[in-house]
């Protein structure tokens, strides 16, 4: 009887703290190709935040100011870091698509843009998907 | 000894299946795929794809744009069985663009598409604490 | 009674030990080293806001410029693009290698990695009607089974 309840006690409690997940996940950490003149990059926030590589790092931001002409202006602009290489782009007067785009990042987004030489964001998606719900 | 390792088993695969919700217990909605007259069915939870037991599921929803004029917005699905949906759309509507900037992590996401062009014709999101 | 409480206080603590370990950290949130009131030009910082900016508030504001616009506008008409600009020769020239080099990965028959990111990278060549072409052979290759996606998440 006191084994039953040695090991009951054992069971229950190892369970306890060890769900595991078992679905399809990836980590993406971020990857960029080109070149200053040109070229693009992509990675997951999951990705980014487990990544080995401490410089491993994605964002996307939305601002707002009012400019010396007194208009309300909305700008945005993604950022990305690996292995100590970091590009950036900035797309001024985005569409709304862009913006809802960008707005929707969170845990399970992974982000992809591409920049020309000026700095100028040529494409952004925004992909939300359960392999990069960690 | 026998009785002791039953109950051990039992007591351990019933403690990690339960696991240690308190709230309302999550609703588990797998990928699931139809496909009949023309058209394709698929939904799911990024909760249930991520705690399935295959590694082979997965579902989500990816808007697009090049910034200026040209954009589009695209949904996708693979169930345990390997089968796969996905559609798209290149001129969303305000209120899909709307819909899909809400997709996360506790998101029930339905999807259906025109097999002949591979158009999304409805999207639905949902997101709620049970899908979890 | 001490005989069986160790033990039990022991197996606790791996089993959550165990647990912590297997489960990812909390995703940290969106990081904040680029605040809102920076915005990149060209790869250099400017600050243009001074001000405190409110993240959940600036959410909430484009929230609702979106549902305005949504109120305004019929459901059914998408969102208005600005007339295409003539293409240049050079332009022209980058279609035609995308619309090649598209073709040619549909054919493959197989979507892994590397055919994922160069139809991305090609696809922003395309004019409109070409990326509708490009999108429409992609999926339809996929649904149909023609193209064998070997990637998961997203073919885009």
């Amino acid at each position: 009887m006191r084994q039953l309840f040695l090991a009951s006690a054992l069971a229950v409690s190892l369970s306890a703290g060890s769900i595991v997940y078992a679905g399809l996940g990836h980590l993406y950490p971020v990857a960029i190709y080109g070149s200053a003149s040109g070229g693009s990059a992509a990675g997951s926030f999951q990705g980014a935040h487990l990544s080995a590589d401490k410089t491993n790092y994605i964002s996307c931001s939305t601002a707002q100011f009012t400019n010396l002409s007194g208009v309300s202006v909305l700008n945005v602009g993604c950022t990305a870091t690996a292995n100590g290489v970091t590009r950036s782009c900035v797309s001024y007067s985005p569409s709304l698509m862009t913006v809802a785009a960008l707005t929707s990042i969170n845990p399970s987004s992974y982000v992809y843009f591409q920049y020309d030489a000026r700095g100028n964001c040529t494409y952004i998606s925004v992909t939300n998907q359960s392999i990069d719900d960690l | 000894m026998n009785k002791l390792a039953i109950v051990t088993a039992l007591i351990t695969s019933l403690t990690a299946t339960v696991g240690a919700y308190a709230g309302a217990p999550p609703l588990r909605n797998p990928v699931n795929i139809f496909t009949a007259n023309g058209s394709s069915l698929a939904s799911g939870t990024f909760d249930a794809a991520r705690h399935s037991s295959d590694s082979v599921q997965y579902i989500g929803c990816s808007m697009a744009t090049d910034t200026v004029s040209s954009e589009y917005v695209s949904c996708f699905a693979r169930n345990s069985s390997g089968a796969t949906a996905y559609c798209y759309s290149s001129s969303p509507t305000l209120a899909t663009i709307e819909a899909l900037a809400g997709v996360n992590r506790t998101s029930y996401i339905f999807f259906k598409l025109n097999t002949t062009t591979g158009k999304c014709t409805e999207i639905t999101i949902n997101d709620q604490s049970t899908n979890l | 009674m001490t005989r069986i409480l160790v033990p039990c206080i022991l197996s606790l603590t791996v089993g959550v030990a165990a647990g912590w370990k297997l489960h990812p950290a909390a995703a940290a949130p969106i990081d904040s080293k680029l605040t809102p009131e920076h915005v990149l030009f060209g790869g250099h910082s400017t600050p243009v806001n001074s001000g405190n900016i409110d993240m959940s508030a600036m959410r909430a504001m484009i929230h609702e410029e979106l549902r305005s616009a949504l109120a305004d506008s019929s459901r059914d008409v998408p969102s208005p693009k600005p007339a295409p600009k003539q293409a240049t020769p050079e332009q022209l020239a980058q279609q035609r290698n995308a619309v090649e080099t598209i073709d040619g990965l549909v054919a493959g028959g197989v979507w892994g990695e590397e055919q994922r990111r160069t139809f991305r990278e090609k696809l922003v060549a395309l004019d409109p009607e070409q990326r509708e072409h490009a999108l429409q052979q992609l999926t339809t290759g996929i649904n149909s089974g023609t193209i064998r996606v070997t990637v998961d998440g997203s073919p885009l």
